[in-house]
C-alpha cells in the first residue's frame, strides 16, 4: 500500500521554517522563549524518537546526556572562559565519549535491560556530580561565559539544532542504515540474517543521539544560567520526551513535532494552576492514549496517508 | 475500506468522534485567543496597573515555605491599592498593583523557566520571590538576564553571592557565616557538653555552603566536628551517620535539612539511641507543622534559627502594624500559628512600594535605582541595600518546646548580636 507523498510537502515546510527563522523580526520576545523551548525540546524529542521509535534502543537515559553536556558547557564558560558557542559544541562531542563509555557496558544488553542499563548510568553521573567538589556538590553552577549571548542568538542556536536534528533524522532514515534500523527493530534476528550490521547501524544512532542531545542541553543552559545536578540528572527529562514522542506519535517524524507543540504550549498555560497541573497534563496524556492509541501524527498517518516527512521510498515504477 | 468508514461517521457522531471533535474544537478556541498576544508588542498603550510577578514554590518539598503566600500578599496588596495605589509621572495618576503568581514546583528549572514566562509574557514590572536558594538563585539570574528589577528574601546571602555581582537583583536576608555561626555556636557554649559535633547537611546549596563554615569556624572555636559528608534529598537510611556519632559520643547536633528528610532522620536518631544534648536544626524545623509531623515529644527542645517572630520590636511601614499584631491577624483568620516566612512575605512589598513610590515610573531603570537608594524600617527589621545589591536582616536563636495555646511554640533563647529582639526562653539541655 504506496501513498503518493502531499503534493506541497516542501513548500509547508518551507513555510513553517521561514516563519520560524523570522521569529525576532514579527514575533514579541514571549513567542521567542516559546519558539526556543520548541525547538530545543523538537530537538531532544526527535533523538528520543530515533534511539526507541527506530532503532529499537529503548533509552531511559537521555537525563546522562543533558546534564553531561550541561555542567561541560557551564565548566568550560565558567572556569576556563571559553567562548560560548564552543563550548557547546564541546558539550555535545563529550557527550559522544560518555556514549562510546557506556556503550561497552550497555550494548552487551538489549530491550528493557538496555532501557535499565542507561537508567543506571544517568543516576550514576547524578551521584558523581553531587559529590564532585569540582561543580560544587549539589550547590549547582552559574553559567557565566565570557560572550554572553542575547535571546536572539540563543533562539538561532536553538532553531539550527532544531533544524538540525530533523533533518539528521530524516537523512539518517532515508539512508541504506536507517532502512536496516527500522528492518532490525521489526525482527532483529531476521535483519541480521538479512545482512544488516546490528551493532554498527544501533552505536552509530546512539552516538549521533548524544551529539544532539549534549549540544542541545548546552543551549538549554545557556538560557537557563543555573545547573544543578539533582535537576541536570533527573529522569523527568526522559518522562517528558517519552510524553511528547508519545503524544505526537512514535517512529513518525512529525510526531515529535507535533508533541513538542503540545507539550511546551500546555506547560506554558498549567504553569498558572500550580498543584493541580501536573494531573492535567496526565490527564492529557491519558486520553490522547485512549483516542489515538498510535498518538496524533501516527493516528493521522494511518487514516489519512497524510506524511510531510516519509523515510519511505517508493518504487521505481510509482510516480513522484 | 477506509472509505466507508468515512461515510458511515458522517451520519451519526459516535462519542468516540464528539471526544475528538470537541477536544480540537477547545483547543483551537484556546489558541485563537491567545493569537493577538503573539504578534507584535503585547503592551497595550494605556496602563491601568503596575504588575508584579511572583515565582512561589506552591507545591513540592518547599511548600511549607510558600504556604501563607496568598493570606500575606492579599493583605500587603489590599493595602497599597487603598488609596490607589502608587502614582506614576508619566500618566500623572495613581495605578493599582497587581500580583501575578505562579508555581515554581520547588524546582529550580521550573523556576527559571516561570520567571521568563512571566517577563516576556506578562511583561511584569517588577519581580518579587523569596524562600531558598532553589527558588531565589535561578530567579534572579533570569531578571539579570532581561534586566528586570528583582527584589527577593528569605534565602541566605552566601548562595545568593555566587551568581553575582548583580545590577537589576536585590536581596535581604542573613549570612550563614555572619549570623548563623555566632547564632548556633552561641546556643551549644550555653549548655554543658563535650564539644563534640556530628554534622548532618543536605547536598544542596545551603548543606554545602553551611557545612565548610561551620568547620573552618566550629574547630576555631574548639569544636570538634564529624563530617560523614553530604546526602541527597529523599534519603532513607541515616544509620551510617547515626552509628559514627554514636561511636564518636557525639553531643551536640547541627544540620541543615528539608523537613521530610529531618523527619526520617530524627525518628532514626530515637530509634537507633542517639540523643544529643543539643540539636541545632537549620531550615527543617522552621515550621510548627513539622514539630507536629515528628510526633510524640520528638521536638522538644530542638533548637533553630529564629529570623522572624510576633516578638521582633519591627513595624509595618504600610499599615504601622507591628509583628505581634500581624502575627495575631494570622491566626485570627486561619487559625494557625504564626510562621517565620510570613514576615519576610509581607516586607518584600513595603520595599517594592517604597521603591515604586520614589521612582514615580514604570521606567525599568528608574525602579532599579529606586531600589538600589532603599532605606526603610520594614516589619523584619531595616532593609538598606550595599553596593553589593543585598541587606541583612537580624537574626536570633530559639528553641521548640510544649506550648500552651497551640501544641509546640518556639522560644527565643539566644539573642547576643541583637539584644533588641527580646529573649523569650532560657536554653536548656534535651
Amino acid at each position: 500500500m504506496i501513498r503518493e507523498p502531499f503534493k506541497y510537502r516542501w513548500l509547508v515546510l518551507g513555510g513553517i521554517f521561514l516563519a520560524l527563522a523570522t521569529i525576532p523580526v514579527w514575533g514579541s520576545d514571549y513567542v521567542l522563549l516559546l519558539g526556543m523551548l520548541f525547538c530545543l525540546y523538537v530537538a531532544l524529542a526527535q533523538m528520543w524518537n530515533l534511539l526507541t521509535g527506530y532503532s529499537g534502543l529503548l533509552s531511559l537515559g537521555q537525563q546522562a546526556f543533558i546534564g553531561f553536556g550541561g555542567y561541560t558547557m557551564a565548566v568550560t564558560t565558567s572556569y576556563y572562559n571559553v567562548n560560548v558557542w564552543v563550548s557547546i559544541l564541546t558539550g555535545g562531542l563529550f557527550s559522544v565519549l560518555l556514549a562510546l563509555v557506556m556503550s561497552i557496558f550497555i550494548f552487551r544488553m538489549s530491550g528493557i535491560f538496555f532501557a535499565i542499563g542507561t537508567w543506571i548510568f544517568a543516576e550514576i553521573l547524578l551521584l558523581w556530580f553531587s559529590n564532585w567538589e569540582f561543580v560544587k556538590y549539589g550547590t549547582g553552577l552559574f553559567v557565566k561565559p565570557p560572550n554572553p549571548p542575547s535571546m536572539t542568538m540563543i533562539y538561532y542556536a536553538a532553531l539550527t539544532v532544531g533544524v538540525g536534528a530533523l533533518v539528521t533524522v530524516y537523512l539518517i532514515l532515508r539512508s541504506k542504515i536507517g532502512l536496516g534500523l527500522m528492518a532490525m527493530r521489526d525482527n532483529e534476528a531476521v535483519s541480521a540474517s538479512m545482512g544488516v550490521e546490528i551493532f554498527r547501524s544501533k552505536l552509530f544512532c546512539f552516538l549521533v543521539a548524544a551529539f544532539i542531545t549534549g549540544t542541545t542541553a548546552g543551549i538549554l543552559y545557556v538560557f537557563q544560567i543555573f545547573i544543578q545536578p539533582y535537576k541536570a540528572f533527573a529522569m523527568d527529562w526522559t518522562v517528558n520526551l517519552v510524553f511528547i514522542v508519545i503524544i505526537g506519535g512514535i517512529g513518525t517524524i512529525e510526531g515529535p513535532i507535533v508533541g513538542t507543540l503540545i507539550f511546551v504550549l500546555l506547560s506554558q498555560y498549567l504553569s498558572e494552576y500550580g498543584h493541580i497541573s501536573l494531573l492535567l497534563l496526565g490527564i492529557i496524556a491519558i486520553l490522547i492514549i485512549l483516542v489515538a492509541p498510535k498518538g496524533i501524527m501516527g493516528t493521522i498517518q494511518e487514516k489519512t496517508g497524510f506524511e510531510l516527512l516519509s523515510p519511505r521510498r517508493l518504487f521505481p515504477e510509482e510516480p513522484m | 475500506m477506509d472509505k466507508k468508514k468515512g461515510t458511515k461517521n458522517l451520519a451519526k457522531m459516535n462519542r468516540r468522534e464528539f471526544v475528538k471533535k470537541s477536544a480540537v474544537t477547545a483547543g483551537s478556541v484556546i489558541a485563537a485567543s491567545n493569537l493577538p498576544g503573539f504578534i507584535g508588542p503585547a503592551r497595550a498603550a494605556t496602563r491601568d496597573h503596575i504588575l508584579i510577578g511572583r515565582p512561589n514554590p506552591s507545591t513540592g518539598p518547599l511548600a511549607d515555605f510558600g504556604a501563607g503566600t496568598p493570606w500575606a500578599d492579599d493583605i500587603a496588596v489590599n493595602e497599597i491599592n487603598k488609596a490607589g495605589g502608587i502614582f506614576i509621572k508619566e500618566l500623572g495618576k495613581k495605578l493599582p498593583i497587581k500580583i501575578k503568581t505562579v508555581d515554581t514546583q520547588s524546582n529550580p528549572t521550573k523556576a527559571a523557566e516561570v520567571a521568563s514566562q512571566l517577563i516576556l509574557k506578562d511583561k511584569v514590572d517588577l519581580m518579587l520571590f523569596y524562600h531558598t536558594p532553589d527558588t531565589v538563585n535561578p530567579v534572579s539570574s533570569i531578571c539579570e538576564r532581561f534586566k528586570v528589577p528583582a527584589i527577593s528574601l528569605d534565602s541566605p546571602l552566601e548562595p545568593w553571592l555566587e551568581g553575582g555581582p548583580y545590577k537589576w537583583a536585590f536581596h535581604a536576608f542573613w549570612s550563614v557565616e555572619k549570623d548563623i555561626v555566632p547564632v548556633y555556636t552561641g546556643i551549644w557554649d550555653q549548655v554543658e557538653t563535650n564539644k563534640k559535633v556530628g554534622i548532618l547537611m543536605a547536598n544542596d546549596p545551603d548543606g554545602v555552603a553551611w557545612s565548610k563554615v561551620f568547620k573552618e569556624v566550629g574547630a576555631q572555636k574548639g569544636y570538634e566536628l564529624f563530617d560523614k559528608g553530604r546526602f541527597p534529598y529523599g534519603l532513607q537510611d541515616f544509620s551510617p551517620f547515626i552509628n559514627d556519632w554514636k561511636e564518636n559520643n557525639v553531643e551536640i547536633l547541627l544540620a541543615n535539612l528539608i523537613p521530610p528528610d529531618f523527619i526520617t532522620a530524627w525518628r532514626q536518631c530515637q530509634r537507633l539511641g542517639f540523643k544529643p544534648k543539643v540539636a541545632t536544626v537549620g531550615k527543617a524545623v522552621l515550621f510548627p507543622s513539622v514539630c507536629e509531623a515528628l510526633g510524640g515529644d520528638l521536638a522538644k527542645g530542638i533548637s533553630t534559627e529564629v529570623w522572624w517572630s510576633p516578638h521582633h520590636p519591627f513595624k509595618s511601614s504600610l499599615s504601622g502594624v507591628s509583628a505581634q499584631q500581624f502575627c495575631d491577624r494570622w491566626t485570627q483568620e486561619t487559625s494557625k500559628i504564626w510562621t517565620q516566612p510570613l514576615g519576610f512575605k509581607y516586607a518584600g512589598y513595603e520595599v517594592a512600594y517604597d521603591a515604586l513610590t520614589r521612582a514615580a515610573s514604570l521606567d525599568k531603570d528608574a525602579i532599579r535605582e529606586a531600589i538600589a537608594q532603599t532605606d526603610i524600617d520594614t516589619i523584619v527589621g531595616k532593609i538598606k541595600f550595599n553596593d553589593q545589591n543585598y541587606a541583612r536582616t537580624p537574626l536570633v536563636g530559639g528553641q521548640w518546646n510544649k506550648g500552651e495555646k497551640f501544641p509546640w511554640e518556639i522560644k527565643i533563647t539566644f539573642n547576643d548580636q541583637f539584644p533588641n529582639i527580646p529573649k523569650t526562653g532560657e536554653v536548656f539541655s534535651m
